[in-house]
């Protein structure tokens, strides 16, 4: 197990390693000039100046290799446009996503447990098509189409809540409730068929027939879907955090996706790249996390896949 | 790779080709009994119709515009007509038109990324899978790297360089999707690789092709297809976000992301610009994921009592 998990960090650092020059040489096919992004109106000489200052008129090998020096000190550099260091950005921008995706989780949970619990009693019957029918469809919704429908109807028709922006637990409810939509098709489909294997369990009919009540059964029958549902969670959040760029996007909300968004569109170098870093080495611990439930879940592929 | 013996075993093929019967008509009567695959399939096929045959569906030009007419409101609402069903652009174009031919931009870029996708993706994964070493530790290595990159950065970076024509649009999704196929055709071959029949049918001295090919390809497809739909969703899903952002292929050709950017500048005093390209999504979507949903649960028995 320890091998294993060694190994996959070696491996993690490689993809971190070509991801970065990737990302690299897609940055020199970029049209313009960095320089010019950062100061439109200057002079040559200014032009001249700020290439110097922020290693831009340094050879390609030379910029990438001071950038790994740099980033095994955890230094990436200042952002052109913000003029701050990247790693405050990051510090300051990557919680607020987290809040984000966590507040669409908890949403996913409090929709999809009644609904899959409720179809899972409710075998194929009318409830059970009507719960089937709200998962397909939460699934088949674009969520960022999903998330004007809410600003039209819940902020600019109700003003129940705000259209974006970020500061109270109104500002995280709209845009988490549009990160939710697909979390929630999986949940719903994955506790129902849980649910299911649980109530076939010869426990649960005996305990039926002793006349306890169905609550507690349900219950206990929650409690084996929770793993699994971590399990699941975990492997849509890379999903989520794509999802998550037009959500924050379309909120103004100041998370990682919007400054990744920003960061593109501005040319922002050294912000791009330590945005890259960053989400990939979250989604590495992701994946890793997810094998290693698997391996815990399923002993059979213990040996073989990692 | 021997494939002399490939030919030696013509008559040997056809004689498979009955055994396969079994198999195959347990594919169609599952098919045909199962409810959300007939109405998956049917959705679908309803709106792959309405996209092909447009110009039978609708006689607008979805490129003319009429200024006179902007920003008409959809029939049932105060000034809309029967003219424009769901009434008209900024340009005064009619919104039904663009809406069913921005699905063939849509419903073609899907098809072609996954096809591209799912040949390379089968081939390599048939090769590295069977054959193991060194390729097997490449392909291994690019689909951890596919797993690790931010991908939406990633095509954002590259959409800003490259303009977003519709092969540069399908070489980018095919080219993330392809090592997800290669690992699914790996992974099916490496647990069927050692099975009894595989076994049996080499030491009957059957070449490394026609084992590949005739034996193992076919426990394949059912996977293949499930994901094909899905990533066809996904792919339509993420055109129309690019298209939304203003990254997808720009105006005057119509697409579901280029219609929903437009709109969304209208978007407080037209409402139904953005809000049917999202209407059309839905229902193409929801008839391949019903499909897909269904499908899944064949490739994977032991859904398939609970749904």
């Amino acid at each position: 197990m320890k091998q294993i998990i060694i190994k996959r960090l070696i491996i993690g650092l490689f993809v971190i390693l070509v991801v970065t020059m990737l990302t690299f040489a897609l940055l020199q096919l970029f049209p313009g000039d960095p320089a010019k992004m950062i100061a439109p109106w200057a002079g040559e000489e200014t032009l001249i100046e700020i290439r110097k200052s922020f290693g831009l008129d340094s050879p390609f090998h030379i910029q990438v290799l001071k950038f790994y020096q740099d980033a095994l000190k955890g230094d990436f550099g200042e952002s052109f446009f913000y003029r701050e260091e990247v790693r405050t950005l990051l510090f300051s921008y990557f919680p607020r996503t987290i809040y984000l995706t966590l507040g669409a989780l908890l949403m996913a949970l409090v929709i999809s447990i009644p609904l899959g619990v409720l179809s899972a009693l409710n075998r194929d019957s009318f409830i059970d098509r009507i719960v089937l029918f709200i998962s397909i469809t939460s699934q088949s919704l674009p969520n960022f189409w999903l998330a004007l429908m809410f600003i039209l109807f819940f902020a600019v028709k109700l003003g129940l809540f705000p259209a974006g922006g970020y500061g109270s637990w109104q500002h995280l409810f709209l845009p988490s409730f549009a990160l939710a939509c697909t979390l929630i098709a999986t949940f719903i489909r994955s506790i129902r068929s849980m649910m299911i294997d649980v109530l076939e369990q010869d426990f649960i009919k005996a305990s039926e027939a002793r006349g306890i009540p169905r609550l507690y059964i349900i219950k206990k029958g929650l409690r084996n879907t929770f793993v699994p549902l971590l399990t699941l969670f975990t492997m849509q959040l890379g999903y989520m955090l794509g999802g998550a760029v037009v959500i924050e996007f379309i909120f103004n909300y100041p998370g990682i996706g919007l400054l990744a968004m920003q960061a593109v569109l501005r040319r922002d170098y050294p912000l791009i790249q330590g945005l890259v870093v960053l989400i990939s080495t979250v989604f590495i611990i992701l994946n890793l996390l997810v094998d290693l439930s698997y391996t815990y879940l399923d002993p059979r592929i213990r040996k073989e896949e990692l | 790779m021997n494939l002399d013996t490939n030919i030696d075993n013509n008559t040997l093929l056809k004689k498979d080709n009955i055994n396969f019967k079994g198999k195959l008509s347990r594919w169609y009567r599952f098919l045909l009994t199962n409810k959300g695959i007939f109405f998956g399939s049917l959705i679908t096929f309803i709106v792959i119709f309405c996209v092909v045959f447009a110009p039978l569906v609708t006689t607008y030009d979805p490129l003319k515009q009429d200024i006179t007419k902007r920003l008409t409101p959809p029939m049932w609402q105060d000034g809309g007509s029967i003219e424009h069903i769901l009434g008209t652009d900024s340009m005064g174009r009619d919104l039904l038109t663009r809406i069913i031919y921005g699905g063939r931009f849509s419903l073609l870029l899907g098809l072609t990324s996954v096809l591209i996708a799912l040949m390379v993706g089968t081939l390599f994964g048939l090769i590295t899978g069977y054959y193991g070493g060194f390729l097997e530790n490449i392909l291994m290595r690019i689909v951890d790297i596919q797993l690790g990159f931010p991908f939406i950065i990633l095509v954002v970076i590259i959409l800003s360089i490259a303009e977003p024509t519709f092969w540069v649009l399908s070489a980018l999704f095919s080219l993330l999707l392809w090592p997800g196929y290669a690992r699914v055709v790996r992974s099916i071959l490496l647990s069927e690789k050692s099975a009894a029949y595989v076994l049996a049918a080499k030491s009957l001295g059957a070449s490394d092709f026609r084992i590949i090919i005739i034996y193992i390809a076919r426990n394949i497809i059912p996977s293949m297809l499930l994901m094909s739909t899905m990533d066809i969703a996904t792919i339509i899903i993420t055109e129309a976000m690019l298209g939304f952002v203003g990254l997808g292929t720009p105006p005057p050709a119509p697409t579901w992301g280029n219609i929903m950017a437009d709109g969304k500048n209208y978007i407080s005093t037209a409402w139904w610009v953005i809000t049917f390209p999202g209407v059309a999504i839905w229902i193409t979507l929801f008839g391949i994921n019903l499909f897909g949903d269904n499908l899944q649960q064949f490739v994977n028995p032991k859904l398939r009592k609970k749904y």
